[in-house]
């Protein structure tokens, strides 16, 4: 089934060609660039009336509501034009409710069984047990219940409320529930886009990964652009695989190209916690605050990373060009940090194999101030997008901040330490020594996270979309049902 | 609503199955009682069951049941024996040391049990960590587990343990406890709403065979002989002078004869294991599986941080050593949940003299002689919920682990220490214990409800299932591999062929498995006069990621060897992973029992290498 991409289309060094053959399927422009709005509300539906919920996305993308992406210009901040932006992700069981035909939903089932299952029942695979388990979730998340993930990006809470409130007025609107309990708003702690801070004080949105025909190289060239698979299906991926170009299917080709899987995740911060052990470490092994903070993450609070990358970076210079081939031994960023665990950039991670994740989070709650309103719930309304669930989201979360990944020698045996499901006391975190200095090591009995609930989601182009609104989606992949199964 | 006379609104075929299927769930069960306490009557229902049994009369619903779920009442009926009688209990031959029910057991044997079962709080502490090690190694293999056959695991090699059953006595052991306790629920219950007949001579059969080998081994003791086992358990810290139950009663036998001494030594086993199994799985179903929205306790925590119940239960589990706070604590917590869902959920009775029930002071019924009662331990124990006295008691509710009312005035006597306190409640702590301080346990999420896997109970008392989850590869990294498939015919031609593929592709295996840094250990074979190829390996980390990788780095001599195979799957393997991941799957052949040894578990290739190079640097 699967097939190696046509090797015309990812030779162009630029990408070029890829790009516009991107540009012209209108993929949804969050995945590929996000966006610098300072507000964000994503809710999540439930299908009541299929036809009707047919409608509603067809009154949505005939007013073209749908930010899709404009590749051609390279517009990597987003649209902000309009004001607002709105983005479509859909659950397996959404494209069931909306009638999907069942040899699409067969092929998800086959390329893409995460997705198919969904997220409660791999939950645990992930580390969330205990009250992260998916049997605490927040209700929107219960398993089967959402079918898609409406997300309105702006700049204030009024846009947001104003356009959902426009969202329901939409003919067939009335087919979906959850248009009142089903979303979740976030908010920026700070305005600056260019320097995102998230809960637990630290700069966000610094690495995320660039892909061959969506984004330009870095200065510098590093790190290196990955294969646009790596986040659109119907690509190659860094592998050269393409398992979502199916040759003897061209229809379901066409309806999966350019789509992406995106797991959304809500994530509860305990920063009152998170601060008490922070200061409680530096205490104990007498040492600054910003010190503990800087080895748990792997880059210091102001985004600078540990590792010297050939010239140490200026304070605010928020590298990304650097590997750990300079820090074997972890002395300066440990194997633990989180970044070193999530990005293992150069290191001998067994199964070579870089696993991409393009992450689109936004806090929820107050930016912690050490006042009253420390005790107010914070978090982030994570959004990670890829092209495999199981191989990048569930790699990561599983195999790498669940567990130490294998290969490097890390000899602590926390989980990451900013967002693991820690519960067992005996289990360190360990922080080599520079210049031959022993060893330090922390304990972490408690988590500083929660899981609230997390969906597994398609977020298929604008053609896509049009033809699962128009029920097309079925017919043009009748074809394809027919030739796979002879009667 | 169920009416207090059935008989008149319902045939007596539907309202049976609508009671039983109250009495089955949880909610339902506890809405009734509650129900029966606030309208002030008592429930009637007509039984299949046979009044007198083996009496060969057909089973109609010839046989009035009254269920008891007023604490009075069932306190009065476990004590009272000049109304009550345990007639209908008794026909099982077995006593149950833990189950509140003194009233049953003769009073001779009774206390000839308490003498051979008289051991000290640290041998007991000694067995139950043993228990817990030997019962875990089975049933832990895997990521998905069963913690209500875990328990009962536990509960077995605890029994062979106390009461000195060599290891090769499991079997039967484990056949006759299984058969015995279903049989005991039955007859306690399930004969009122279902047949089984396969069910007593299933029971009889293997508790025969337990008897006989029970029979032989006192005979044993009594030669003096000693099993290697028990030797060896005597070398563990704390049971140089440890002397198992078998052992005490054969050198001291009293009156009884061989075969009586191994009727009371099965007996008091049969009530045990079953019940500590029970109140395992009830205990973790309440604090791991319970439903979404399980409120956090109150004041532990500031508003803003996370909320975390069962984080915190985990957290007092590993701090829950024996005789510290937090034992008393975590002892506490699976006490609550037993007082709501107690583990002996029904008791039988048959009531002997005319005797007069009342609620609040009010009569509500006047039972006459030969009337079947059926005591809800349940209705009376979450009554006992709102005593503080009861809550107070370190035992708990002496409904639930015996003692109590018998040796008192009432209900209002002190609870005393009895075996089942002594000898059951802290197995029971300590396996509840053990699992919470599993990596990352949590309930295990039915696929296809998403709801958590609850407890599954049979009659609203036997404990079936109870699917939990834990981060099994945190216990170990490594996993075996063993690929069976058939060679094609020509098999002789087939097998040359596979001979040369791998011989000339060894250095090329040699060179990628090295460079994977994944695998341990590999190695094909021929079998079955070279008509199965199989290929062994222990690897590191997930099957999926671990075998699809492979597919990519050696797709070309899979491809080859699926030349030679049978139902290969698509090819070229390097462009179809996934269909190869899932052929693997299907031909991968899961260990005996699941078991897998690793003498280093967590050590990765990785792992292993580092330290060695360390170690010639």
């Amino acid at each position: 089934m699967n097939a190696v991409a046509p090797a015309a289309a990812v030779t162009d060094g630029t990408g070029a060609g890829v790009a516009a053959a991107i540009a012209a399927d209108g993929l949804q422009h969050w995945a590929a660039y996000g966006y610098t709005f300072n507000a964000c509300r994503h809710g999540l539906l439930r299908v009541a009336d299929g036809p009707r919920a047919r409608r509603f996305l067809a009154a949505l993308l005939q007013r073209h509501w749908l930010t899709v992406a404009e590749v051609g210009n390279r517009l990597e901040q987003g649209p902000s034009g309009a004001g607002w932006t709105l983005n479509l992700g859909l659950t397996f069981g959404g494209l069931q409710a909306l009638r999907l035909h069942p040899a699409l939903l067969g092929l998800l089932c086959r390329l893409a069984p995460a997705f198919a299952v969904g997220a409660a029942p791999r939950a645990a695979l992930l580390g969330d047990c205990a009250d992260s388990g998916a049997a605490r979730w927040e209700p929107p998340f219960a398993h089967r219940r959402a079918h898609l993930l409406l997300t309105l990006h702006a700049g204030d809470a009024a846009v947001l409320a104003e356009r959902w409130h426009a969202l329901q007025q939409l003919e067939g609107a009335d087919g979906l529930d959850g248009w009142s309990d089903g979303y979740t708003d976030g908010r920026h702690l700070n305005d600056d886009a260019d320097a995102r801070v998230v809960h637990f004080g630290f700069r966000d949105g610094i690495a995320n990964p660039r892909l061959l025909g969506l984004h330009k190289p870095p200065e510098g060239g590093r790190p290196a652009l990955h294969a646009t698979g790596e986040l659109l299906l119907g690509h190659a991926g860094n592998d050269g695989c393409n398992p979502w170009l199916i040759g003897d299917a061209p229809q379901a080709s066409a309806f999966f190209r350019n789509a992406s899987f995106g797991a959304y995740r809500k994530i509860a911060q305990d920063e009152v916690a998170f601060r008490r052990f922070v200061g409680d470490a530096a205490r104990e092994l007498g040492v600054e605050l910003g010190w503990v903070m800087a080895k748990l993450c792997g880059r210091h609070a102001d985004g600078r990373p540990l590792v010297s990358d050939a010239s140490d970076p200026a304070p605010g210079a928020t590298a990304n060009g650097f590997d750990f081939a300079t820090d074997p031994a972890a002395a300066g960023c440990p194997f633990g940090a989180h970044i070193r665990r999530l990005n293992p950039r150069n290191d001998g991670i067994v199964q070579r194999r870089s696993r991409p994740l393009m992450r689109r989070g936004m806090p929820y709650g107050p930016r912690y101030d050490g006042t009253a309103a420390a005790d107010q719930p914070r978090g982030l309304l994570g959004m990670f997008f890829c092209a495999s669930l199981e191989h990048q989201f569930e790699h990561l979360l599983g195999a790498w901040a669940n567990r130490n990944p294998l290969g490097p020698d890390n000899p602590g045996t926390a989980k990451d330490p900013l967002i693991g499901q820690h519960d067992d006391p005996r289990a360190w975190f360990v922080i080599p020594g520079a210049d031959g200095s022993p060893p330090r090591r922390l304990s972490m009995p408690r988590p500083f996270v929660a899981t609230r609930g997390t969906a597994y989601l398609l977020f298929p182009t604008a053609p896509a979309l049009q033809a699962l609104a128009d029920g097309v989606a079925g017919v043009v992949a009748g074809a394809m049902a027919e030739r796979a199964e002879p009667a | 609503m169920i009416d207090t006379n059935p008989l008149a609104e319902l045939p007596p075929f539907k309202f049976n199955r609508l009671l039983h299927g109250k009495l089955s769930d949880d909610e339902q069960r506890a809405e009734l009682y509650r129900q029966l306490h606030d309208e002030g009557r008592l429930q009637v229902f007509r039984s299949p069951a046979d009044a007198h049994a083996g009496s060969g009369t057909t089973p109609l619903f010839n046989q009035q049941v009254v269920l008891l779920s007023e604490r009075a009442h069932v306190l009065q009926a476990l004590t009272d024996d000049h109304h009550f009688s345990n007639a209908p209990y008794r026909t099982l031959g077995s006593g149950t040391f833990m189950l509140g029910l003194d009233g049953m057991a003769h009073a001779e044997q009774l206390g000839f049990a308490r003498r051979a079962l008289r051991f000290s709080p640290a041998e007991i502490q000694v067995l139950a960590a043993l228990a817990w090690s030997a019962a875990r190694v089975v049933p832990l293999q895997t990521r998905r587990f069963d913690a209500a056959l875990l328990a009962e695991q536990v509960a077995l090699r605890y029994a062979a343990l106390l009461f000195g059953f060599p290891l090769s006595e499991h079997p039967y052991l484990e056949a006759a406890m299984r058969s015995g306790y279903q049989q005991l629920v039955y007859q306690i219950i399930g004969r009122h709403f279902s047949l089984d007949l396969a069910l007593e001579p299933r029971a009889k059969a293997a508790g025969g065979a337990l008897l006989q080998h029970t029979v032989d081994l006192l005979n044993r003791y009594a030669a003096g002989e000693v099993p290697d086992d028990l030797g060896e358990l005597r070398r563990a810290p704390g049971l140089a002078e440890f002397r198992p139950v078998c052992q005490r009663v054969a050198e001291d036998p009293g009156e009884q004869s061989a075969t009586e001494l191994a009727v009371i030594v099965c007996g008091l086993i049969a009530g045990a294991i079953g019940n500590v199994q029970a109140c395992v799985a009830i205990a973790l179903d309440a604090i791991v599986s319970a439903p979404v929205g399980a409120a956090p306790r109150p004041g532990l925590r500031p508003t803003g941080s996370i909320d975390s119940p069962l984080g915190d239960v985990g957290r007092l589990a590993r701090s829950a050593e024996p005789g510290s706070e937090a034992r008393a604590e975590l002892q506490r917590r699976v006490l609550d949940a037993l007082a709501l869902n107690p583990p002996a959920a029904f008791l039988p009775r048959q009531v002997v003299a005319e005797v007069a029930l009342s609620i609040d002071g009010r009569e509500v019924a006047r039972l006459q002689p030969g009337t079947q009662v059926l005591l809800a331990i349940g209705g009376a124990t979450r009554q006992g919920l709102g005593d503080p006295q009861l809550r107070a008691a370190p035992g708990g509710d002496p409904l639930i682990f015996g003692g109590g009312p018998r040796d008192g005035a009432g209900a209002d006597a002190p609870p005393h220490a009895c075996v089942g306190e002594h000898l059951a409640l802290p197995l029971v702590v300590e396996t509840v214990r053990q699992v919470l301080m599993l990596p990352g346990i949590t309930a295990a999420i039915d696929a296809r409800t998403g709801e958590p896997c609850r407890l599954k109970k049979t009659w609203g008392f036997r404990c079936d299932e109870l699917l939990l989850e834990y981060s099994h590869e945190l216990a170990v990294v490594q996993q075996p591999l063993s690929i069976v498939m058939k060679l094609k015919a020509p098999v002789a031609e087939s097998a040359a062929k596979l001979r040369q593929i791998i011989a000339a592709g060894a250095p090329r295996i040699e060179f990628r498995l090295k460079q994977s840094q994944q695998v341990h250990f590999a190695w094909f074979l021929l079998l079955d006069d070279d008509s199965k190829l199989a290929l062994f390996t222990t690897f590191d980390g997930d099957f999926d990621v671990y075998i699809e990788h492979f597919a990519r780095e050696v797709g070309p001599l899979f491809d080859k060897l699926f030349e030679c195979l049978e139902d290969p799957p698509p090819q070229p393997v390097a462009q179809n992973p996934q269909a190869f991941v899932e052929t693997v799957r299907r031909y991968n052949v899961t260990p005996v029992a699941s078991y897998f040894f690793s003498a280093y578990p967590l050590a990765s290739v990785s792992t292993v290498q580092q330290a060695l190079q360390r170690r010639s640097a």
